[in-house]
């Protein structure tokens, strides 16, 4: 197998993608003949095989990223065409039509129509059409058609029509449409060779961009002569007069109070709103009359060409789906899928974690020989080998995670997990999708926030990203583990058969589900507010999932996390490692120096020397964080964390804690001169049980304990998490925003128990 | 009208009473009479093919009682109970 990320990443493998801000939408129609590449976009609805076709036509040869300003992903790829000319292939967004109210949804419109600021009018346009099911799948063709861009219908998925017993008359069928139409069956690499040549031959050929022709359906001639006068209105404000009436249609259809279009021309847009109100005032609302005629013209065309015969052979999906929907065995079913997928990442990535943590911390030991010590070798091992630690370290949960997606999206049971959980995620105004992300952030929120980008809606996706990183992570529990071993009496018996230890666990995890529900439900009544979407979900025939496709998924979104999410990771590792080590005061070095001089000639070489030496070295390591830049923010911050119970040294690990919430044991263990520790050491225990205040009470309290964990179960501390939401997002603007609200959170939630506790007398 | 669903279900309207589409048990079948209100989701329950005319089959409703599962045009679809209850159906025997 060839390497993927190389062909895919490293533009020196393959010809460089052009960059596409170079040649805008409509400039690059008035100068068409400067473009030399053609430009192919591919569209169609979801589930049709859209994503293979667009993998089997360009291979390896893609370019992921986004659409400027918004969250949808833009894919790019290299087609080698039959004459051996390159063209640029692009993936238009899936969707059932191209009619738009929020900027997600109108990028397919967009791209198709050439408006795309970040993208190239495209030459001809593949119509993915799912043979299976063509009546409705027609219905976006015929608003692409209409554009007037050369069209290749693939109609694909002739396998699963067949077995459907449906029969198409191919010849027939392009007559009657007007355009090519090549049978696919792309998940097999089937018709691929003839739907490029397809594509070249109508090229070469220059087609002529005949939308009127295009457009066999009519509406009423009042409706008509609306359509008429808006379409010449539109030609006096724009450059594509071939293309006017398809737009006039596509505005009138889109267009309405509150949609959140944008580049649409004021005064077209005021006339747009008079003809809609006309028109619902005659009685005949125009989407109405428009959807009607499109379907009418669909069944005329196909009624001729298509013969719906007997089935051959099972059908498996409505088998299937009386078991996977069944009222009582589909919930028990799904749990036990679910409790699948969260064991799996869960446990199953364990090994893999720790043998990632021992390569790197292998890797560094060995810098640490060959180097001389030094700031380079200290940069070096703890900022930028420990810093690629820290994203590797993500991979195992991030691929096991995509492999279950992938394979409940491409079997279909997704769209029944999501079908029997939407009365339960409705609830608190989140889709039925979101149950997989939210589950997977129990284990870690990186490939959970990852993970919502199965949910198209744009509001029900950034809610779930938003409050994703609430639910109760494994890098809470080493701190969880740490607070209650020292603070309280963790083995204690309740009730015979529970331990304190764990019910508080048990507490915390419960207060994680509730903290997440209740943001959940508070951004989706402000911020993410808007109508509830209604649930439009088809639910796909079941299938064997392809391994390519399962492996390829995987591996796209590891990559994109490594590449993008990664670099960001590393450079905050660093600066993190050099907050907490510099500046390194020389007069700490002279002093510690000359003690260790001192033991060593005082005593013998022995257990006792060894272990002073130790200690010594264990001060040396607690004054030095002190005095760093780290240790003076974590004062200047005491306070303003005092109110919660913290002291400065806490200050220390929070700041400690934001490279990975779980550092903050290893921070508290140099700040209290234990040395090495983890959520296990008893020296480190031994320290917050005695730790005092200047006044003689204890420093830590149970109270303060659970301060401490209310924060950590609130806080947002973990910079991996804000650095894929920024990949996920494509903005600042979201991880700020969740940086900011979850710290907030923390801060009044640490506040609220640990005042309130003191007024109910808990000291 | 034009001829919709998969013709080897049977289109005679022997029985017929009308009803919206909520109403209809599991197994019966359906033909949309029309689309009720001019929102967003009516015109999207129609682009997905719930046009006038169109037959409609109920397979199976979730376990928790909404949303439905449904069946046309040769595909499966799954909407919500209130938004079923806008679509008003012929009922087919």
């Amino acid at each position: 197998l060839p390497d993927p990320l190389r062909l895919v990443y490293s533009t020196g493998e393959i010809d460089p993608l052009p960059d596409p801000r170079a040649d805008s939408g409509r400039s690059a129609r008035a100068t068409g003949a400067a473009k030399v590449e053609p430009w192919i976009a591919i569209a169609g609805n979801p589930n049709t095989g859209k994503t293979a076709l667009f993998n089997a036509i360009t291979g390896l040869r893609q370019k992921v990223g986004n659409y400027a300003g918004v969250t949808v992903e833009r894919k790019v790829g290299a087609v080698a065409l039959p004459s051996g000319r390159r063209a640029f292939c692009i993936d238009v967004p899936g969707c059932y039509s191209l009619v738009a109210r929020s900027q997600d949804e109108q990028i397919a419109h967009d791209v198709i129509a050439g408006q795309m600021e970040d993208t190239p009018e495209p030459d001809l346009i593949i119509v993915v059409v799912d043979a299976s099911n063509l009546q409705r799948n027609l219905y976006l063709a015929t608003q692409i058609l209409e554009m007037g861009t050369p069209c290749v219908i693939a109609l694909n998925m002739m396998d699963v029509a067949e077995r459907a017993g449906i029969e198409i008359d191919l010849p027939r069928l392009s007559r009657e449409i007007g355009v090519p139409i090549v049978p696919t069956v792309a998940v097999r690499e089937q018709g691929i060779h003839e739907l490029c040549r397809a594509v070249e031959e109508t090229l070469e050929r220059g087609a002529q961009r005949d939308a009127v022709s295009r457009r066999g359906w009519r509406m009423e001639e009042a409706i008509e002569a609306r359509v008429a006068h808006l379409a010449s209105e539109i030609t006096l404000h724009a450059e594509a007069p071939e293309r006017a009436e398809a737009e006039a249609i596509w505005l009138l259809s889109s267009l309405q109070d509150g949609d959140e279009l944008i580049g649409i021309n004021p005064h077209i847009r005021s006339q747009v709103l008079d003809i809609q109100r006309d028109l619902d005032a005659a009685g005949t609302p125009f989407r109405a009359s428009e959807i009607q005629a499109r379907y009418d013209w669909i069944g005329a065309v196909t009624q001729p060409c298509v013969r719906y015969g007997e089935r051959k052979g099972v059908d498996w999906t409505r088998r299937l789906d009386a078991l996977f929907t069944h009222r009582l065995l589909g919930p028990l079913l799904f749990f036990g899928v679910m409790a699948l997928v969260f064991q799996s990442i869960f446990t199953w990535a364990d090994p893999a974690i720790g043998a990632i943590e021992a390569l790197f911390a292998a890797l560094s030991t060995g810098v640490r020989t060959i180097l001389p010590e030094g700031a380079l070798r200290d940069l070096i091992t703890e900022g930028v080998i420990a810093g690629a630690g820290n994203v590797v370290v993500f991979l195992p949960q991030i691929l096991i995670l995509f492999l279950a997606i992938s394979l409940l999206e491409d079997s279909g049971y997704m769209a029944r997990a999501a079908y029997m959980m939407d009365r339960i995620m409705g609830r608190v105004g989140l889709h039925g999708r979101a149950f997989i992300p939210l589950l997977s952030s129990f284990a870690c929120a990186i490939p959970g926030v990852m993970a919502a980008r199965t949910i198209e809606n744009r509001r029900d996706r950034l809610a779930t990203i938003l409050v994703a990183p609430l639910m109760s992570c494994s890098a809470r529990l080493p701190v969880y583990a740490m607070v209650i071993a020292a603070l309280f009496e963790a083995d204690r018996s309740v009730a015979g058969i529970f331990t304190l230890g764990g019910l508080i666990l048990l507490g915390m995890y419960l207060f994680s589900i509730g903290a997440a529900i209740t943001m959940a439900f508070v951004f989706k009544s402000t911020i993410l507010k808007g109508p509830r979407p209604p649930l439009i979900l088809e639910m796909p025939p079941y299938r064997l999932p392809r391994l390519k496709t399962v492996l390829r998924n995987m591996w796209e979104r590891a990559s994109l996390f490594l590449s993008r999410a990664g670099t960001v990771i590393v450079a905050i590792t660093i600066v993190l490692w050099g907050l907490l080590s510099y500046p390194s005061e020389t007069h700490l070095s002279r002093q510690f120096a000359a003690e260790r001089v001192q033991l060593e000639a005082s005593l013998a070489e022995d257990g006792a020397r060894e272990e002073a030496l130790r200690a010594l070295q264990a001060a040396e390591s607690a004054e030095r964080l002190r005095s760093s830049y780290g240790g003076r923010l974590g004062r200047l911050i005491e306070p303003v964390i005092a109110p919660l119970g913290f002291d400065w040294r806490i200050g220390i690990g929070l700041i400690g804690s934001l490279a990975a919430r779980e550092a903050i044991v290893s921070t508290l263990g140099v700040v209290y001169g234990v040395g090495e520790a983890d959520q296990q050491s008893l020296p480190l225990r031994e320290s917050l049980r005695t730790e005092r205040r200047a006044d003689g009470s204890r420093a830590y309290t149970p109270l303060t304990g659970i301060s401490l964990m209310i924060f950590f179960a609130l806080a947002c501390q973990c910079m991996a998490t804000l650095a894929v939401v920024r990949r996920e997002t494509n903005s600042w603007r979201w991880p700020l925003f969740m940086l900011a609200y979850m710290t907030l959170l923390a801060w009044v939630g640490s506040f609220a128990v640990y005042q309130g506790g003191k007024l109910l007398g808990f000291a | 009208m034009p001829e919709s669903g998969r013709p080897k279900q049977r289109t005679e309207p022997a029985g017929q009473s009308s009803t919206n589409l909520a109403e209809l048990g599991v197994g019966e079948n359906g033909s949309v009479r029309s689309v009720r209100g001019s929102d967003e989701s009516t015109f999207r329950l129609m682009e997905m093919g719930l046009t006038p005319g169109t037959r409609v089959q109920v397979n199976g409703v979730a376990p928790l009682g909404d949303p439905l599962h449904i069946t046309l045009r040769g595909y499966s679809l799954s909407i919500r109970r209130r938004e079923a209850e806008g679509i008003e159906v012929d009922r087919l025997a």
